[in-house]
């Protein structure tokens, strides 16, 4: 089923960080709080 | 382990999610989970160095998120050689990738499993050569972290809430669903449509079974722009698009696929699909339908949807099961009621303001109409409503007459008004019906006059009475004497030296003065007191005829009978109640009155059953303690001032002590304190009502130390213990700290105490207590007044005395449990009386604290002297309170002996921080030392050497 409008871009297409601020606040503020979650993850010594 | 392990490593991914890790050793056998924890885990802190992870036989078992941690960056050690297997290797990069993808937030919801029935995700810029688990593990990761109480847990929640269509999962999902919508709903793709789609469900002000479903367009720009539009399932086609705006007409199939999403929701819209007409005109059961179910799940399906205003009202009114008690029930005064006095009502189901009679209920059954408008109100009636109903209905059947005590019970129970009516915000709307009863006016008097006590006329003191009584003393024996006249228990529950004998003798001259000659009232005290209750009555009541039972001369049978007759009151002992049950139970007694009721307070006991089964036209219990802190001590108060009234002790326990005591739920605790606050006073020495104008009373610790002798004895008692806890069951390890406890205490007091001396040689000089006594009591002596010294220790009781009589401080009373009741009066009366020449006048009197601690008058003496510590502040209070009284002219001083560095100590800063110990635990037993761990008792009893004297 097609619209008659213009296809949004989706959010995964655009490059880091650029893709969170298109996105409403609520998911922002998820995807924030699961970025600093991983910063809390070891970091790899290989 | 040994230098040069070799360890083959594996790593599987269970169908649940979580890892396997598992090794092989260099000859190739299977390490143990133990040991394969030590060599993973050493160094990790987070897992407790290995202690806290989950094990199977097999090997370890990590959650997707400790498992992202660990291969991140595996916790190798250095003198191991690890040998990661193929598997162990794919699960290392693909941690890697995770956790890239989660730094970068470069992933997003995969709709895929979303409609397979799970939130799932996936990556961003997904490799080709991504094995299948990638996506599996990532979603878990992301699963594990939005179930947990952290910033990404509530950020999960508020997105929930904010797009709810998140919430829908597997078939709730539409089949005709496309990815990019469902993204557009989740907020993930902006919805570029300029309106939004809307439901809004009319009523019809003058009809009461018709609905209109209006269907409307929502300009997103200007939301209070709305555009009504005529639903049809090919809206496109059929037009309608005179009214909206010319703009919009392009996002036909947008308006065609929302409505086809309402019609999937409630397929009842279109119950004729070959017709192609969505109905817009509702009855009253589809209404309910769209309001309760539909309308939550167009919202998550990204329809807005308007609710009639009243609904959220209607949706969280609790529903009531009222019983109308008839307007005559009561109403013929006072000597027509009685805890068990059967009153006339009617059922009535309220919701809101409007009352449904049991009839009217029977009708909507019948017509299983589940909104109605009943009285111009709408109303809901759920299924479950309707089957609670019919079961609160079915158990009352035939039933149509309740007593004062479940009327009571009901009203009690129920929550005060401004806290009611309505269900909270988080509350299931179908929860339990609610029961209360309505009162009528004769009977709404009474529970406010049994709710407020200053409402209840005040009486004039009676005639008989010698003395002058104070106001607040007049007020409970009013309300002794109210309460008798509705026939329903009291305890009167004073603080100790109020006076609450004079309150209950005046009650006696009322009854007396206002009531027909009948047969005597009982009073069963404890055996210490039953002098001073006499001493009482022949003071302020001479007029009253007492008959004491008590003694080996008390009179049996019939010549019992003949005794009493003609007599007020009878006097006997708690022991006597059960040994001459046989007696007692012959008479109707006219009241029955409890003095230290407390000592039932084990409903079990035989003299407990054989109090509560007597018979009397009224019954009141005296109490200094607060009994409302003591939940089984207060039922089985209370099953005998009004059997029946808290319900049996089983359910009681199930439904108040268990809940209370495990969670300190606040609304049992106000559902029981209004239960029995109609039928306790307790008023307190601090209450300005009051106007005591007692002296003061000051307190003072005197901390003393040890004698070497003590400190090197206490020592080997410790040691002995724990020496001896290492080879003990649990039982033995009991009775072991138990013993061991009254030792330390006993040493505190006295060395000779614990090694069985009799007559004990140099007593003064190996107890700087003992020493520290004799100086006070000196002190007081040269002064000219007079104190009160008590012990928990019988032996203690007896060398005091000694040592004193010894020291020139005679005469000196020791009253205990074994004294006889002639002696213990003669001894309370000689200490008393002020004519008493100074040669013959006793200085000290000592006390065991169990038999002294209650009910006696001591004002003579103005010093208090605690010997030993008791863990409940409360008791110690009230033995003070023997002297700290009504009668005491002089301030109280208070001393308590407390020996440095031990238990006796310890036992004070427990006190002084209230810490954990609840007022249950503390005024309990010493039981709950039993139950600490070796450490705790270690810290508890542990002898602090630098208080200790080393003199010898």
């Amino acid at each position: 089923m097609s619209l008659n409008v213009p296809t949004p871009t989706p959010p995964e297409e655009s490059k880091d960080g650029e893709s969170k601020r298109e996105l409403p606040e609520a998911w922002q503020r998820f995807l924030t709080a699961i970025q600093k979650e991983a910063a809390s993850l070891p970091t790899s010594k290989n | 382990m040994s230098t040069g392990t070799i360890l083959k490593l594996n790593a599987a991914q269970l169908t649940d999610g979580t890892f396997l890790i598992s090794a092989t050793d260099s000859h190739h056998l299977a390490v143990a989970s133990e040991e394969l924890a030590s060599f993973l885990f050493a160094w990790d802190e987070q897992s407790f160095y290995g202690t806290f992870l989950a094990r199977n036989e097999e090997g370890l078992l990590l959650s997707p998120r400790e498992a992202l941690s660990f291969f991140i960056d595996p916790p190798w050690l250095r003198h191991v050689l690890y040998e990661p297997s193929e598997s162990f290797a794919a699960c290392q990069n693909t941690a890697l990738l995770i956790q890239q993808c989660l730094e970068s937030a470069s992933f997003l919801p995969d709709f895929a499993a979303w409609k397979a029935g799970y939130p799932g995700w996936r990556f961003a810029d997904e490799p080709p050569e991504l094995p299948d688990s990638a996506r599996r593990w990532l979603s878990a990761v992301i699963e594990e972290m939005t179930a947990n109480r952290s910033e990404v847990g509530r950020a999960w929640e508020q997105l929930q809430i904010e797009y709810p269509a998140l919430t829908v999962t597997g078939e709730e999902l539409s089949p005709h669903l496309q990815e990019q919508e469902w993204l557009q709903s989740i907020g993930w793709l902006p919805d570029l449509t300029p309106f939004r789609t809307c439901l809004q469900l009319l009523e019809d002000p003058e009809g009461e079974n018709d609905w209109t479903l209006q269907f409307r367009l929502q300009d997103r720009e200007h939301p209070d722009r709305l555009y009504p539009i005529e639903p049809s399932p090919l809206f496109h086609k059929n037009g309608g698009f005179e009214e909206i705006p010319v703009a919009w007409q392009a996002y036909s199939d947008r308006i065609d696929r929302d409505l086809a999403t309402c019609v999937e929701v409630m397929p009842w819209l279109m119950p004729d699909e070959a017709s192609g007409r969505i109905r817009t005109r509702l009855d009253n059961e589809h209404a309910w339908l769209f309001l309760t179910t539909s309308s939550l799940q167009l919202v998550q399906a990204g329809i807005h949807v308007f609710l009639p205003a009243w609904w959220e009202q209607v949706r969280r009114t609790k529903p009531r099961l009222k019983a109308k008690i008839k307007s005559q029930a009561g109403s013929s005064g006072p000597s027509f009621l009685g805890i068990s006095q059967l009153m006339d009502f009617e059922w009535k189901l309220a919701l809101g303001d409007v009352e449904i009679s049991e009839a009217e209920f029977a009708q909507l059954l019948k017509q299983k109409q589940r909104l109605l408008k009943i009285r111009g109100q709408w109303v809901q009636l759920t299924p479950d409503l309707f089957l609670q109903m019919q079961d609160a209905l079915k158990k009352n059947r035939g039933k149509n007459a309740l007593t004062l005590r479940d009327v009571m019970n009901i009203h009690l129970r129920a929550l005060p008004k401004e806290e009611d009516g309505f269900l909270a915000e988080d509350d299931e709307p179908q929860q339990q019906l609610a029961l209360e009863v309505e009162l009528n006016r004769p009977l709404q008097q009474l529970f406010t006059q049994l709710q407020q006590t200053q409402k209840i006329p005040l009486l004039a003191q009676p005639q008989a009475f010698h003395g002058t009584l104070r106001n607040y003393q007049l007020a409970g024996s009013s309300w002794l004497w109210f309460l008798r006249k509705y026939r329903l228990g009291a305890c009167l529950a004073d603080d100790m030296g109020l006076g609450k004998t004079v309150q209950f003798i005046t009650y006696l001259l009322y009854v007396k003065d206002n009531e027909e000659q009948s047969t005597p009232s009982l009073l069963i005290c404890p055996t210490s007191v039953i002098g001073n209750w006499q001493k009482e009555l022949e003071r302020f009541a001479p007029s009253l005829k007492v008959v004491i039972h008590y003694g080996n001369h008390r009179k049996r049978d019939e010549a019992f009978l003949s005794e009493i007759e003609g007599a007020d009151l009878v006097i006997t002992s708690y022991a006597l109640s059960h040994l001459d049950e046989q007696e007692l139970s012959r008479v109707h007694w006219n009241a029955i009155c409890l003095d230290e009721a407390q000592n039932i307070k084990n409903a079990y006991t035989k003299q407990a059953s054989a109090v509560r089964d007597l018979r009397a036209n009224h019954r009141i219990a005296l109490t200094g303690t607060p009994i409302e802190n003591r939940l089984s001590e207060l039922w089985s108060i209370f099953d005998f001032l009004n059997p029946g009234y808290l319900g049996g002790l089983s359910e009681f326990t199930q439904r108040f002590v268990q809940p209370i005591e495990r969670d300190q739920d606040k609304t049992l605790i106000a559902q029981v304190q209004r239960l029995i606050q109609p039928f306790l006073l307790r008023r307190v020495k601090t209450d300005p009502s009051i106007q005591l104008d007692l002296p003061e009373k000051s307190e003072r610790k005197e901390f003393v130390p040890l004698t070497a002798e003590q400190g090197a004895l206490y020592e080997t008692a410790i040691q002995d213990m724990f020496a001896r806890m290492e080879r003990a069951s649990t039982m033995e390890r009991r009775g072991l700290i138990l013993t061991t406890l009254t030792r330390l205490k006993q040493l505190c007091d006295h060395p000779a105490l614990i090694l069985g001396e009799i007559q004990a040689q140099d007593e003064v000089g190996r107890s700087h207590k003992l020493e520290r006594l004799l100086e006070l009591i000196e002190d007081i002596r040269q002064k000219g007044e007079r104190c009160l010294v008590f012990t928990q220790y019988i032996e203690m009781g007896n060398m005091l005395r000694r040592v004193l009589i010894r020291e020139g401080y005679g005469p000196v009373f020791f009253l205990n449990g074994s004294t006889k009741k002639e002696m213990r009066d003669e001894m309370i009366s000689r200490f008393q009386d002020p004519s008493e020449d100074v040669e013959n006048r006793a200085t000290v009197f000592i006390l065991s604290l169990r038999a002294g601690g209650t009910g006696l008058n001591l004002t003579e003496a103005n010093h208090v002297i605690h010997f030993d510590r008791w863990w409940n502040p409360a008791v110690e209070n009230q033995a003070t309170d023997r002297a700290h009284r009504i009668g005491q002219k002089r301030n109280v001083q208070v001393y308590k002996f407390i020996s440095l560095g031990t238990i006796e100590e310890r036992i004070d800063e427990m006190i002084e921080r209230k810490q954990s110990l609840s007022q249950q635990i503390v005024g309990g037993s010493e039981s709950w030392i039993t139950e600490l761990s070796n450490a705790e008792l270690r810290e508890l009893f542990a002898l602090r050497h630098e208080w200790m004297d080393t003199r010898r």
